[in-house]
């Protein structure tokens, strides 16, 4: 069936990549927004905007009767659901199809099968993929989580069943803070996806995180497009990612490639998809599957020059893939960075507020997600990220020189941005060398950066510039008035 | 944007500014700071009736999900007392010192701001 008009499910960044993608593609776009995201990027780039609801997302970017009902009124064909919010909901990919419309995705039985992370791992042993110990049962009574964690052996790691991207996630080290983690990860589960079902697993110390990209079409022919490392995290979170990963043997990595691929045509799997391992000591263990677009899928994209989202949609129009196994073949490297409005120098805590002038300064290899524009606003009701930069070039070390270049010239005034944290991590030895594991920020970044002293050169000339610059920056201020939706009225009489 | 060029000490220097109310926004040499002009008699707290280190404040504006502790209890360095969440993640508010709750001047479900009194607490 043609897509003529495509409804997107989402926000940020990934709304402005689909919307892109979809105008190339010539196809028209209809933006499904909360009533607190109409002076973003994406809101201006699309040909239309419905609102389906208030800021809070449960009201909003989680209500699927109200994406479906906006995607339907707008005469759009299919819905995209970008990542996060409600790209894994199997309830959410039924309902677009049975209100008839195309759901760009897997079938709701494939998501419901591999989202969710238990029957996952069951799917994936009948594959024969080794997984990491753990306890994946139905009883979620406090007291046998507690004696099952006792069980593996601390430390442990308790998830969300439902989870992904970090939320809903504890890392127990010991019984006596077993109790308040649990029901600390039950809340957030609850609150960030609607279920408190969580399981738990044993937590390994020195790990690697490397998944792998896979892609499947409607004929059932599934191709697998390498792997991207993302063992830096914080809190759960990836915060920087690679492909491909600095260190993958050639054997390990076509094992991991089989397995991936295997795990995906067992499920028959259609559309973009990630399979996640961990690897320590020579071993992989599998971690979960995400049934989805990654944040993280341009660095794929840069070093096989492939478009995923553009496949996305042209795969839930049932046409074929034009991809063949034997023609990916990755060049060079590509890392990312994920620019979030957070303050490094005080723990890494969220700053939110008016953007002022930014900057994403362009030249070859340096590709900039963005979702807001000079006078947009960060807001607390959803996630802190503001831009992805993502750097191309010939070998790695000449990549990681290029993003702290790209990250030197880069600013966003207004509110605080993580970047002289990212430049931390970057400069690393351990980062560097790519030995790097999913301990790198608790071992050396964890408490963030020493507060920012500002040097009397730096002094100097903000005390000199600070007149000079007043008269002409309050005009612009005053022009930029609080921002009035025209949506509001026309949701409220819905 | 264009950079923004001055002399300092006899050398020029070039930096891209912006000033954003009383703040002016400078990203000089790779790095973004802000700078402020110190205000005379500014006050840098209210002495007195404002907040001590024994109290906890909204480290970010959000949400509170839970409050574990009420007024009067005793509470012990490091134990937990409220927690919230804010852009999705759930934080957790912990006692800075041993003494003995005040007042909670929150409850479940309240959207608390940046820096708000949260958990008065007597050392």
């Amino acid at each position: 069936m043609k897509i003529q008009k495509l409804a997107i499910a989402n926000r940020g960044e990934v709304a402005v990549r689909i919307i892109r993608a979809c105008h190339e593609l010539g196809i028209k776009t209809v933006l499904l927004h909360s009533e607190a995201d109409t002076e973003t990027r994406a809101y201006r780039l699309s040909d239309e905007n419905i609102c389906i609801g208030p800021a809070p997302t449960a009201e909003s970017y989680l209500n699927i009767q109200a994406n479906v009902d906006g995607a339907l009124s707008a005469g759009a064909q299919a819905i995209h659901p970008g990542f996060g919010f409600l790209s894994e909901n199997a309830d959410f990919a039924k309902a677009v199809v049975d209100a008839g419309l195309i759901f760009v995705g897997p079938k709701s039985e494939t998501i419901r099968a591999l989202g969710d992370k238990i029957s996952a791992k069951h799917l994936i042993q009948a594959a024969n993929v080794p997984t990491v110990p753990g306890y994946m049962g139905d009883d979620q009574s406090l007291p046998t989580l507690i004696s099952e964690a006792e069980k593996i052996g601390f430390p442990v790691i308790v998830k969300a069943a439902a989870g992904g991207g970090g939320r809903g996630m504890k890392v127990i080290r010991n019984r006596a803070e077993a109790e308040e983690l649990i029901l600390s990860a039950q809340r957030e589960a609850k609150s960030a996806f609607g279920s408190e079902v969580v399981f738990l697993e044993k937590y390994l110390d020195r790990a690697k995180h490397i998944e792998f990209q896979i892609f499947g079409d409607s004929t059932g022919k599934c191709v697998h497009l390498f792997d991207r490392e993302c063992s830096v995290q914080r809190r759960h979170q990836k915060i920087i990612e690679e492909a491909t990963s600095p260190s993958l043997t050639d054997d390990l990595r076509s094992q991991m490639a089989k397995a991936a691929v295997n795990l995906a045509q067992k499920a028959n799997y259609r559309g973009a998809g990630t399979v996640e391992f961990l690897v320590q000591d020579g071993k992989f263990y599998f971690l979960e599957m995400n049934t989805r677009l990654q944040v993280e899928h341009p660095v794929t994209e840069m070093v096989l020059g492939v478009d995923l989202v553009k496949a996305q949609i042209l795969t839930a129009a049932d046409e074929f893939m034009i991809w063949k196994q034997t023609d990916l073949i990755p060049r060079g490297h590509a890392i990312e960075c994920r620019v979030y409005a957070e303050d490094p120098y005080r723990g890494g805590m969220p700053s939110t507020g008016k953007l002022g002038a930014m900057h994403f300064p362009e030249g070859p290899g340096r590709r900039f997600e963005v979702g807001f524009e000079e006078g947009d606003e960060i807001t607390p009701f959803y996630d802190p990220m503001v831009a992805k930069i993502i750097v191309w070039d010939e070998s790695r070390p000449r990549a990681i020189r290029k993003m702290l270049r790209t990250l030197d010239e880069t600013f966003v005034f207004g509110v605080r941005l993580n970047i002289p944290y990212l430049k931390a991590i970057l400069s690393n030895p351990e980062f560097v060398d790519g030995t790097m594991t999913t301990q790198f920020i608790s071992k050396h970044l964890s408490d963030g950066l020493p507060a920012q002293k500002l040097t009397e050169d730096q002094e100097q000339f903000a005390k000199a510039a600070y007149s000079s610059v007043a008269s002409a920056s309050s005009v612009m201020l005053s022009a930029t008035k609080a921002a009035v939706s025209p949506w509001q009225t026309y949701w409220r009489s819905l | 944007m264009k950079p923004f060029s001055i002399e300092v000490n006899g050398q020029t220097k070039s930096a891209f500014v912006q000033r954003l109310g009383d703040t002016l926004w400078v990203h000089l040499d790779g790095e973004t700071f802000t700078y402020e002009p110190e205000k005379r008699g500014a006050r840098k707290r209210k002495a007195g009736a404002g907040s001590s280190a024994a109290d906890v404040l909204a480290p970010m504006p959000g949400k509170i999900t839970k409050v574990i502790v009420t007024d009067g209890i005793d509470v012990t360095a490091g134990q937990l007392l409220i927690v919230m969440e804010a852009m999705k993640m759930e934080y957790s508010l912990k006692a800075n010192v041993s003494g003995k709750v005040k007042i909670v001047k929150c409850k479940a479900g309240d959207q608390v701001s940046l820096g708000q009194l949260l958990v008065e607490i007597e050392v």
